[in-house]
């Protein structure tokens, strides 16, 4: 997708890091097909970049942005509030039994007024997201499709489909009398809907009205009075209004209500102060059109009015004059909404096209936001961040990053975390695939790229040559303060910058798997989980404290391109530069993840690996069965089946000699880490069962040798008659600690032989040790893991209850859960899979828990370097997992979330320094 | 009194979803219309019609399909509405007030690319009928084949179309504002003649006041009037419901009353008017999906965009909580007139009119009727 990577050269990869950023290379909206024909037109980074994507199961109808949360209304009546920070979904709020037409936030932020298709304006407090009031009108007044509020004046405003526009005075609230309960809009009276047909009862009401919304509830019932109503303000639905101050140039301090109406007309309105916020008609802007050309949209900069209408028609109209100065012919469709800001003016409407104006009203870029129309749309500035956002009838809120926004020079300070995603979206751009050779050259400018961001952060950095043609390893170091210098301490980061591949033929990734993509509070990419992500969080984590002079120790960056292939290369590598590397303290990783989605983890096993191959060969070609089949010939795979036969027995226990004599009993102190887990998984999912099943499901992956037999090849044609003439299988052993892997490869050949021979065939067998990687275990009592657990405790916090997820939560199969029905007697415990405890996070759970510490783990999985770094450097490791085990790492929509990565740059950064003080 | 619905949408809709499945369909609403008083004769059994736009390469007239027999009973009409689209339709059950049974009686009225339909009634339409046909250039005058009110209001509505210089003879269309000053201006005239016919002694055995709901359309665009010539009294109903959906209710589970109706719900995916249904009641008992239309006002439906006018003239009280009683209208829905039909007395006498001395007892019947009704 980056129309560079073919010919990236160094300058451009460091224009795209720390200062400048190179607008082409941050392109990363490409989700959408059409996006791919935009970016043809180079376009000098004046298309606002996507930044987020939020879906959702229902149309996104209206929106209002705060400091702290994005509050989207929806077609079901919710009010969605994500964080600003996270994109995490903060809250459903059930407000409204029909589509949320409309929300305001008053200017404090303090209120949030919501109207919808039920005729009830609720008032939400934006802290607590209770309702504060829920008002409504005497009248039958249909949708309301707009409210504006002055916090001025105190008084809400209200414009619905029966052309009206009504107020509400707050400062009254408590002064009018309280309205009849049956004054209600759901218990009125009404003649028709409680009418009596036939037989003199009256209709039912439909399924689904009587539901009491959750959050709907409470509050103080306020009612309009019946002369605070401006009938036929329009003669159309009232469709839009603003609310503010100079509008009016020769009384700059009014406030004064704008309305847009399905009659084609703006009327601006004079607030009477003391008439309880009664409103008069000021002047209409007209343009001596038939009535009907619907005005859609509002929106005001200063003296100038910009409406949007049918077939993409913008007016701009000069509040001075109160004339129309120009139209613009924007690509939009009607143009539904219409949005101002950092000196632009965006128009969004059915084609799902946002078209952007400059201040001379050219336009700068169009760019396809949504699949369906575009509903809503807000610009908001935050930490200097110019941030556009739209919401469409395609489900989705969509975050926006404008980068050639006014006023946002040198000085705008753009956070840390924005430019580390934006680090990310460079660094997953690259296809770092180790295993296929045409992507050699890309992993070497992933490498290069990697190596210009140390040196951005003021790294000393070294590229450090595998033996060919394997991929470099990147070393960096970042140097404490020159003060501790004597006595600084130093820190190895490992991780790999190569990715399992992710070819994407059968389309089963949502978004391109290399072009970074965030989407509901993730982000999407290979590689983004592992490991990626935790490697830049790490390096940002050193930046950020070297920056503020805090670093007092060494941070050694060792990353690697060949982790996703058996680290080739890198034990020589590391030895041939240890001179270079000089001595470790600790060792510190972050390639793992998290046993659910909620509670954090800490690493201190990991199993080892033997992959091993065993062919059997025979002096013949391939024969036919037919033919040649008898008894007296020695078949290979025949030899093989039965060869293999020995290795395990029942139960998947291995038969090797001695195989299983170095492994370590269970210690006291270990066991009750499993209790611990299993506790805490159970609390949040009751389902998987018995903790001493679980327990015992754990520690086979973890803390028990395995061997599996992965696939067969024989030799010849693919049909049943041929005898191979040679039958290889490969197979892998995990390992546990105290297993050495060449001790238990000796074993295994050893084994094999001998077995071989009491076959008596007259065929060859020849057995491979294609890779092997130690076990490792660390000493989770050590002061790196302390380090570790005290960070971790004060980034996540000790209250690690599950949030109450949104109402429409993916439902995972359960199925996982149940214990196998048919394990009748046997009392193994069943096979609780990784798929398992991810599938089972992330379910609406109300209740909330509290753990107090991260969960000690171990993994059954391998990482080769691990131990070797540890024996190399005589230094003690541990292992941080940054991701959520629902982050399908080496799967389809590798992702991360955002609050974690954010997060795990907090927890290197304290135990960056806070380690050295130990 | 009658029934009407007028259906406008971006696309096509089946007849069927409006005028056969829906809870309180049209259909149904010809047995069991819920806004009239008379519980002894609720029906609207006196023929019905369905008009609708085809396709263009049909010609730019609607079809019209008509019958004397009540909707309940026609096989023909769920076999038609079944199997035809349009995103346009009228349609009408009709409960006779002038006029006998015959087809040229029902509802809706065509002329050329125009239709149009008629609920409520014209005033001592006897005593201003023949002036009333004598005001029309003989073109229109010539064109009515029935004998009701309707009809003739049709006919006035096209002759001040034509006066107004707007040949209703033209293949284009005539507009929206033009349709809605000829809706006014048929008001105005009809209002006129009615005021020279009783002058100031308006109350008599027969009632002065009109109740015209009507329905008008060029094809293109639709303008429906709802209005009553009283400041007093409420018009007859009329109610709205716009959305960019009409679906089948998914929440509905329970068996309906009738077989073979749904609940229908009307969805807001987007702020748009894709679908507008003005109808005399609503089709379904989704409270948030219906609008009333404000008395004596008009509701001009032009490319999807719906507008509300107000009809100034001297019934037309400028005051948001200016209360209307209902009974004008609803004892007018059981008021059957003609040379085989009898006014049933006992319960209208007095209300409205004011004349007679009705017993107490029915009285209290109908004020309480009256104020239940006026508190929505």
């Amino acid at each position: 997708m980056c129309p560079f990577s073919n010919s990236i050269t160094s300058h451009e990869i460091l224009s795209g890091v720390g200062g400048a950023p190179n607008p082409e290379l941050l392109q990363h909206d490409g989700a959408m097909d059409s996006s791919r024909q935009q970016r043809a037109v180079p376009d000098h980074g004046r298309t606002p970049s996507l930044v987020h994507r939020m879906k959702h199961d229902k149309s996104i109808l209206a929106l209002a942005v705060s400091s702290q949360y994005i509050f989207a209304g929806t077609q079901g009546g919710e009010i969605l509030a994500y964080s600003l920070d996270t994109y995490e979904l903060r809250r459903t709020i059930e407000a409204h039994r029909g589509s949320v037409l409309s929300l305001a936030l008053s200017q404090d932020q303090s209120l949030l007024f919501s109207s919808a298709t039920d005729p009830i304006v609720n008032v939400w407090c934006t802290s607590t997201f209770s309702r504060l009031y829920a008002l409504w009108s005497p009248y039958d007044l249909g949708d309301i499709f707009c409210v504006a509020y002055s916090a001025y004046h105190k008084t809400l405003y209200l414009g619905a489909q029966n052309t009206s526009i009504q107020w509400y005075d707050l400062k009254q609230k408590d002064v009018r009398p309280q309205p009849n309960p049956a004054s209600h809009p759901s218990e009125r009276k009404n003649r028709f809907f409680d009418s009596t047909g036939p037989g003199g009862v009256s209709t039912p009401r439909p399924q689904g009205a009587d539901v009491t919304l959750r959050d709907a509830v409470g509050g103080q019932y306020l009612e309009i009075d019946r002369q605070d109503v401006h009938q036929f303000a329009h003669y159309g639905y009232v469709n839009c209004m603003l609310l503010g101050k100079r509008i009016l140039p020769e009384a700059p301090a009014e406030e004064v209500l704008v309305s847009g109406g399905g009659d084609g007309r703006i009327v601006l309105w004079r607030i009477d102060a003391t008439g309880g916020g009664a409103i008069s008609s000021l002047f209409t802007l007209e343009d001596g059109r038939e009535e009907g050309e619907s005005i859609l949209s509002l929106a005001r900069d200063g003296s100038f009015l910009y409406s949007g209408r049918f077939d993409g028609e913008v007016n701009v109209w000069d509040l001075e004059t109160r004339q129309l100065v120009r139209s613009l012919k924007a690509a939009t469709g009607d143009v539904l909404t219409l949005s101002l800001g950092g000196g632009h003016l965006f128009a969004g409407g059915v084609s799902g096209v946002v078209q952007k104006y400059n201040q001379h009203y050219e336009t700068v870029s169009t760019f396809k936001a949504h699949e369906g129309l575009i509903l809503a749309s807000n610009f908001t500035t935050r930490n200097g961040k110019p941030t556009f956002v739209t919401g469409g009838n395609d489900n989705t809120i969509v975050i926006w990053e404008v980068p050639d926004c006014e006023g946002r020079g040198t000085d705008a300070k753009r956070s840390n975390n924005d430019l580390m995603v934006e680090s990310l979206n460079q660094f997953v751009s690259f296809k770092t695939v180790s295993s296929l050779p045409k992507y050699r050259a890309d992993c070497r400018r992933g490498a290069s790229y990697l190596r210009s961001v140390f040196q951005n952060f003021g790294a000393a950095t070294e590229m450090l040559n595998t033996s060919e043609p394997y991929n470099p390893i990147v070393f960096a170091k970042f140097r404490g303060n020159p003060a501790s210098a004597a006595s600084r301490k130093k820190i190895l980061f490992y991780g790999h910058y190569d990715v399992i591949a992710a070819e994407n033929e059968q389309a089963k990734w949502k978004h391109d798997p290399f072009t970074l993509t965030g989407e509901g509070g993730y982000l999407y990419g290979r590689g983004i989980s592992d490991n990626k992500g935790p490697i830049m969080a790490a390096i940002y984590a050193a930046h950020e404290l070297a920056n503020e002079q805090y670093l007092g120790s060494d941070i050694l960056f060792l990353i690697e391109g060949e982790e996703e292939s058996g680290s080739r290369g890198f034990a020589q590598a590391v030895k041939a530069k240890k001179e270079l590397i000089g001595d470790v303290d600790w060792i510190l990783l972050a390639n793992s993840y998290w046993l659910d989605d909620h509670v954090p983890c800490l690493t201190y096993g990991l199993r080892g690996v033997i992959h091993a191959t065993v062919q059997i060969e025979s002096k013949h070609p391939d024969l036919h069965s037919g033919v040649d089949g008898s008894a007296l010939l020695d078949e290979p795979l025949k030899d093989l089946v039965m060869l293999l036969s020995k290795l395990a027995g029942s139960h998947g226990k291995v038969q090797i000699p001695g195989f299983y004599d170095p492994i370590l009993p269970l210690a006291e102190d270990e066991e009750k880490l499993y209790s611990e887990i299993t506790t805490t998984l159970l609390r949040g999912n009751p389902d998987l069962g018995d903790a001493e099943e679980l327990a015992q499901s754990l520690m086979r992956r973890w803390r028990e040798a395995s061997l599996t037999i992965h696939r067969f090849q024989t030799s010849g044609p693919d049909n049943s008659t041929i005898i191979p003439r040679l039958a290889k299988a490969s197979l892998s052993l995990r390992l546990v600690p105290n297993q050495e892997a060449s001790e238990v490869a000796r074993l295994l050949e050893d084994f094999l032989q001998s077995e071989f021979f009491q076959l008596g065939s007259k065929n060859s067998l020849k057995v491979t040790i294609d890779h092997q990687a130690e076990p490792w275990l660390g000493d989770f009592t050590s002061p790196i893991f302390q380090t570790l657990e005290s960070a971790i405790m004060s980034v996540w916090g000790p209250t690690l209850g599950r949030r109450r997820n949104s109402v429409h939560a993916v439902k995972h199969n359960l199925d996982y859960f149940t214990p196998n029905p048919n394990s009748g007697s046997d009392d193994r415990p069943s096979p609780t899979t990784s798929n398992a405890l991810a599938n089972g996070s992330g379910e609406p759970d109300e209740q909330k828990f509290v753990a107090q510490k991260p969960l000690y783990i171990r993994e059954g999985g391998s990482i080769p370097s691990i131990r070797f770094l540890e024996k190399e450097f005589d230094a003690p490791a541990a292992h941080l997992p940054c991701g959520q085990a629902s982050d399908s790492a080496h799967l389809d929509n590798e992702r991360l979330r955002l609050v974690n990565l954010y997060n795990s740059k907090k927890i290197f950064k304290k135990v960056f320094s806070e380690l050295p003080l130990r | 009194m009658c029934r009407f619905m007028v259906y406008k949408g971006k696309d096509e809709i089946l007849l069927s979803e409006l005028i056969l499945n829906p809870t309180h369909s049209i259909l149904t609403q010809s047995f069991d219309s819920r806004l009239r008083l008379d519980t002894r004769r609720p029906h609207n059994g006196d023929g019905f019609g369905i008009g609708y736009y085809t396709l263009p390469s049909l010609g730019p007239e609607p079809c019209v399909f008509t019958s004397t027999i009540p909707a309940w009973n026609c096989i023909n009409l769920s076999r038609i509405a079944s199997k035809t689209k349009s995103s346009l339709i009228f349609a009408h059950v009709r409960a006779t007030t002038e006029g006998n049974l015959s087809d040229q009686n029902c509802h809706p009225f065509s002329y050329k690319r125009l239709m149009f339909m008629h609920n409520g009634g014209i005033g001592s339409f006897k005593r201003i009928k023949m002036k009333l046909a004598m005001s029309l250039n003989e073109r229109w005058f010539t064109l009515v084949q029935g004998s009701t009110d309707s009809e003739w209001a049709f006919a006035l509505l096209l002759d001040c179309l034509d006066k107004a210089g707007h040949d209703p003879d033209t293949d284009a269309g005539i507009g929206q504002s033009v349709l809605r000053r000829g809706i006014l201006k048929t008001i105005e005239r009809i209002n006129a003649l009615i005021k020279e016919a009783v002058g100031r002694d308006v109350v008599g055995e027969e009632d002065s006041r009109s109740l015209l709901n009507f329905a008008v359309t060029d094809g293109e665009s639709v303008v429906c009037s709802r209005y009553v010539s009283s400041r007093t009294d409420e018009a007859a109903s009329l109610f709205w419901s716009s959305g960019t959906s009409w679906k089948e209710s998914s929440a509905s589970t329970k068996p309906s009353a009738e077989p073979g109706q749904k609940d229908y719900v009307m969805e807001r995916r987007d702020k748009g008017s894709d679908i507008v249904l003005v109808a005399s009641e609503p089709l379904t008992f989704e409270r948030d999906n219906w609008v009333t239309v404000p008395t004596n006002s008009t509701l001009t439906i032009h490319k999807q965009t719906v507008m509300i006018h107000p009809i100034i003239d001297d019934f037309y009280s400028p005051n948001p909580a200016h209360t209307r009683s209902a009974g004008f209208a609803q004892a007018k829905g059981q008021t059957i007139t003609g040379p085989d039909k009898v006014v049933l007395q006992e319960r209208v006498n007095g209300e409205g009119s004011g004349n007679g001395s009705p017993d107490p007892r029915s009285k209290e019947v109908i004020r309480e009727a009256i104020s239940r009704l006026t508190v929505g």
